[in-house]
């Protein structure tokens, strides 16, 4: 499928080889452009019958069902699913809280894997995949398109993404939820450092365009524990001040308010439907990715 | 707050340890690129108040750890006796004990004497404190003795109660010629007392002299008073007036007088009156009367108790039942026949001599022999004073070396009547020469005669007889009076303030200065007689005293330099109280017996006077020297001086259970759940 033997840091073979048995499913009725095997809102040819409805003039009479018509003597129109390819944009958060890791790689590394293994996962199915890594006031946006070549380009703009400047996350994402299709897959990959209710209104707005969105919350380890003996002068890599503290007088402090925000974060997500996922980067991403995708299977089927 | 090891205390800079530790760790941070500012933002929000002051807390409990382990080692001292010890352990610690009989007295329901309790208190404080060499100055001997341990100096017979006052000044004066002798490094005087005046002796010039010296020492001599100047509760004191030997047509009578003072509860002068049993023991025989005593003294005079056969001479008791002091509770006297009254004449009229060689030689008791010997003017050669009772002396003021035997006569007690010169010897030229402070100075005739218009009837040779009645002293005319210049208590004197008859003072011994003449042609002293023969014989009985074989002195005063001095070594004890080391005899009360004399010892009359001395006047005898004071009650079972170290070691301990708490981990955050 890839074009050039090109060696990318975030892409394993084999881990996309296992992955690809799993499809990447919907959970709700996407709008493509070519047939494919997601749901379409729309009614199409596949064999799975959908509903009956009225004839009218014009309508095609193959579709007629001339059984219900010699039983009530009246015409009806059958109808069946339509089939159809998704449109998956993976939102990369490229702020400069995104180049922390002390597991060996950032966030933003974690970031392509997931990504990259998602994007390679859809454009197998026939998925059309577009990318969007955001940062300070810099956005880097590529169109969803559905061709293995296009995986290059965007291969290469991940690689290429750079962490810089403070979070902008959720302005950016209400300009998404406008500018892009409805009924799109919209993944983002961040790690949701601003306050939980600012995103609320962001999750609420791409639902409200009928997106299904997913969002992989990724942690540092370090993040989360806060396991630091000696005083530390703490710079902010978005730009903010530097804040000189005693690890051991902040750190129960710390991790209560992170335990709180997670969990808002997380109470949120629920409320607004969002397929949520709080990641610690010292996880396989295969095994995140294959969670994701299990989960997804099982919510099937439904319209 | 004081400390045995203050030089530990400069290990006090260590409290910073935990200051600089804490500086240190703050200096020596790491820096750290972060993400998640807002979560440090948000805990450095909540953490400011209670987190900041819990820093505090903790560093204030380390460096309280310290403190407490440095003082700890220190060696703190607790007492009332803040600052006692302040310069660490003395080089010298010179004790002055007072153990006077007042110092033995107890509190109420106690077991434990002022004296005991001193004792004690001075061994728990001074064995806390330590010192390098102990001195202590004894009360007896006033010379201080070095003891190489404090257990030696505190259980030495010298620490014993004894009878005789002490001379806090005297006792101090000798610690001061030692710290000169010596020159000790840092020196603590301990003075544990009463307070009583007796031993304190407030007025005397020594005390000056004292405190000039001390003065002259560097500050590093410290004074330290244990004062227990609570008053004995309900104690009574027994103290014999007179015992005599009489001979009457019955037999021979010991005639016995005493009194009995009750020390006021509280200044309560309206003390209930109450019966008193006194125990009289006369050489191994006891009665017992009971005596009623209502006010805070009762007397007893002229209690007669017959004597065996024909009885010379002996000793005695007398004795209340134990209260609480038991060293006033028994006085012992002794007795004799009177030795035989002799007086001496030297007069340089004759015509003088004759009426006052009558009135000296007819004795007033029949039984009693009575010699007056005249000699010639001047002749004081072959006089063997030993045996003279009274001498008369009239003419001219004696002189030169005369004069000067005279007045060893008179200091060893006997008594001495001087006359004036008559008037035709007035200006023989030796008039004006003073003896004892005084001297004759004019011959003033008087015209008309004059009469005696005020003299003392209550005491001295004046006095109303023993039946009440007063001598015809206004029956005496004078047509003529010596005047004298000098210092004496008149007896007797004109309407105009002339004296007629005065009393020049001195340590012992009686002197008279007589102004009137017993010419006839100058008074009628000699043909009145009476008054004449009563001031003679009563001159003739005080000096007589001084003669007898039997004595009744103060408890420490043997050990003055007065002529009277008696050495007691190979005396025989016949009753005595107390210690009877050889080097105290003397000091504590008892009857000693020679060959041929008898002395009673007993506590100084002063010793019964409850007299204290104030703390006001405390501070002005040690005016610009560094004095601690503490006033305990007797029977006190408080330390002066107590190690505190435990307290601070329980401080340290709790400020580390302190530190221990507050640094304690909060329950931790479940870290697994936020992941």
């Amino acid at each position: 499928m890839l074009t050039e033997r090109k060696a990318r840091s975030f892409l394993d073979p084999k881990i996309l080889a296992r992955l690809s048995s799993l499809p990447l499913i919907a959970r709700r009725p996407m709008l493509g452009q070519v047939s494919g095997r997601h749901v379409s809102p729309h009614r199409g040819a596949s064999v799975e019958f959908a509903e009956y409805r009225k004839y009218v003039p014009g309508d095609d009479l193959r579709r007629l069902d001339w059984r219900a018509f010699g039983r009530s003597d009246r015409f009806y129109i059958k109808e069946f699913e339509a089939d159809t390819n998704l449109r998956l944009y993976l939102i990369v958060d490229t702020s400069g809280s995104m180049d922390f890791g002390s597991v060996g790689c950032s966030k933003l590394e974690y970031a392509r894997r997931l990504g990259a293994a998602l994007a390679y996962l859809a454009v197998q199915q026939g998925d059309s995949v577009g990318l969007t890594c955001i940062a300070d006031k810099k956005v880097q946006n590529l169109p969803a398109r559905r061709n293995p070549a296009h995986l290059t380009v965007l291969f290469d703009q991940m690689e290429q993404a750079k962490c810089q400047g403070p979070t902008r996350l959720d302005e950016l994402l209400h300009e998404l939820a406008e500018t892009t299709r409805q009924r799109s897959l919209m993944v983002i990959l961040s790690d949701f450092f601003l306050d939980a209710e600012q995103w609320r209104g962001c999750f609420e707005h791409l639902r409200f365009r009928k997106h299904d969105v997913a969002a992989f919350h990724l942690l540092d380890p370090e993040e989360i524990d806060f396991n630091f003996q000696r005083p530390t002068r703490f710079l902010d890599m978005e730009g903010g001040p530097a804040i000189f503290v005693e690890p051991s007088e902040i750190a129960q402090r710390y991790q209560r308010a992170v335990g709180e925000y997670l969990e808002a974060i997380r109470r949120i997500a629920l409320e607004t439907g969002v397929d949520y996922h709080r990641v610690s980067i010292d996880r396989s991403h295969e095994s995140v990715l294959t969670d994701f995708l299990v989960a997804r299977n099982r919510g099937s089927g439904r319209r | 707050m004081s400390f045995l090891q203050p030089w530990l205390l400069a290990l006090l800079p260590l409290l910073l340890v935990p200051l600089i530790i804490h500086l240190i760790n703050q200096w020596r941070y790491q820096t750290k690129r972060w993400g998640a500012m807002m979560f440090l933002l948000t805990a450095n929000r909540m953490a400011r108040g209670y987190a900041k002051l819990r820093q505090w807390l903790i560093l204030a409990a380390r460096m309280a750890a310290i403190a407490g382990l440095v003082f700890a080692i220190s060696r703190p001292l607790a007492s009332g006796l803040m600052g006692m010890a302040a310069s660490g352990r003395p080089d010298t610690s010179i004790v002055l004990l007072d153990r006077s009989p007042s110092m033995e007295a107890k509190s109420l329901g106690g077991a434990e004497s002022k004296l005991e309790t001193g004792r004690r208190q001075l061994r728990q404080a001074l064995s806390t404190i330590g010192s390098k060499r102990w001195v202590l100055v004894d009360s007896a001997t006033d010379q201080p003795r070095e003891f190489e341990k404090l257990e030696g100096l505190l259980e030495s017979p010298q620490t014993e109660p004894f009878g005789a006052s002490s001379d806090i000044p005297g006792m101090l004066q000798k610690a001061a010629a030692y710290l000169a002798a010596n020159r000790p490094g840092p020196t603590e005087i301990w003075i544990c007392s009463d307070l009583r005046t007796s031993d304190w002796q407030p007025d005397s010039p020594i005390w000056s002299v004292v405190r000039e010296q001390l003065l002259q020492f560097p500050k590093n001599v410290r004074f330290h008073l244990i004062a227990y100047p609570d008053a004995a509760t309900d104690n009574r004191s027994i103290r014999v007036t007179s015992a005599r030997r009489e001979r009457t047509a019955q037999g021979i009578d010991l005639v016995l007088s005493w009194v009995v003072r009750r020390d006021s509860v509280e200044g309560k002068n309206d003390l209930p009156a109450i019966q008193i049993p006194v125990e009289i023991e006369i050489e191994g025989s006891r009665s017992q009367v009971e005596m009623e005593v209502a006010g805070p003294q009762a007397q007893w005079n002229e209690h007669r108790i017959r004597l065996d056969g024909d009885t010379q001479r002996g000793w005695g008791k007398v004795s209340i039942p134990a209260d609480a002091n038991p060293a006033d509770n028994t006085f012992y006297f002794v007795f004799d026949a009177p030795p035989p009254r002799r007086a001496l004449l030297i007069c340089q009229d004759d015509a003088a001599s004759a009426p006052l060689a009558l009135a000296a030689g007819i004795p007033p008791q029949t039984e009693q022999q009575s010699d007056a010997q005249q000699l010639p003017w001047g002749d004081t050669q072959s006089i063997d004073w030993q045996e003279v009772g009274l001498l008369i002396w009239q003419g001219t003021m004696p002189q030169g070396d005369r004069a000067k035997e005279i007045e060893r006569f008179v200091s060893s007690g006997g008594s001495l009547m001087l006359f004036p010169p008559t008037a035709e010897n007035w200006n023989a030229g030796n008039s004006g020469t003073p003896f004892l402070g005084v001297q004759w100075d004019a011959w003033k005739p008087l015209q008309p005669v004059a009469l005696i218009d005020q003299w003392r009837g209550d005491s001295d040779l004046l006095a109303a007889t023993r039946s009440g009645a007063a001598l015809p002293v206004g029956q005496i005319e004078l047509s003529g009076i010596g005047t004298w210049k000098g210092d004496a208590v008149a007896l007797a004197s004109l309407a105009d303030r002339t004296p007629v008859l005065s009393r020049i003072p001195t340590d012992r011994g009686s002197v008279y200065l007589c102004s009137a003449s017993p010419l006839e042609s100058d008074s009628n002293l000699a043909r009145q007689g009476i008054v004449l023969y009563a001031m003679i014989q009563r001159a003739i009985e005080q000096g007589t005293l001084s003669l007898g074989r039997t004595r009744g002195i103060d408890a420490g005063s043997l050990a003055t330099s007065s002529p009277s001095n008696i050495d007691l070594e190979g005396w025989q004890a016949l009753g005595i109280i107390g210690s009877s080391l050889s080097s105290e005899i003397g000091f504590q009360p008892g009857v000693f017996q020679s060959e041929k004399n008898l002395i009673a010892i007993n506590r100084s009359n002063l010793e019964d006077q409850p007299d204290s001395v104030s703390p006001e006047q405390i501070d002005k005898l040690f005016e610009g020297l560094p004095l601690t004071k503490v006033e305990q009650k007797t029977g006190s079972a408080s330390s002066l001086v107590r190690e505190v170290w435990r307290l601070f070691v329980m401080l340290m301990i709790a400020a580390l259970i302190a530190e221990a708490i507050l640094c304690m981990p909060r329950r931790p955050v479940a870290k697994e759940a936020l992941r």
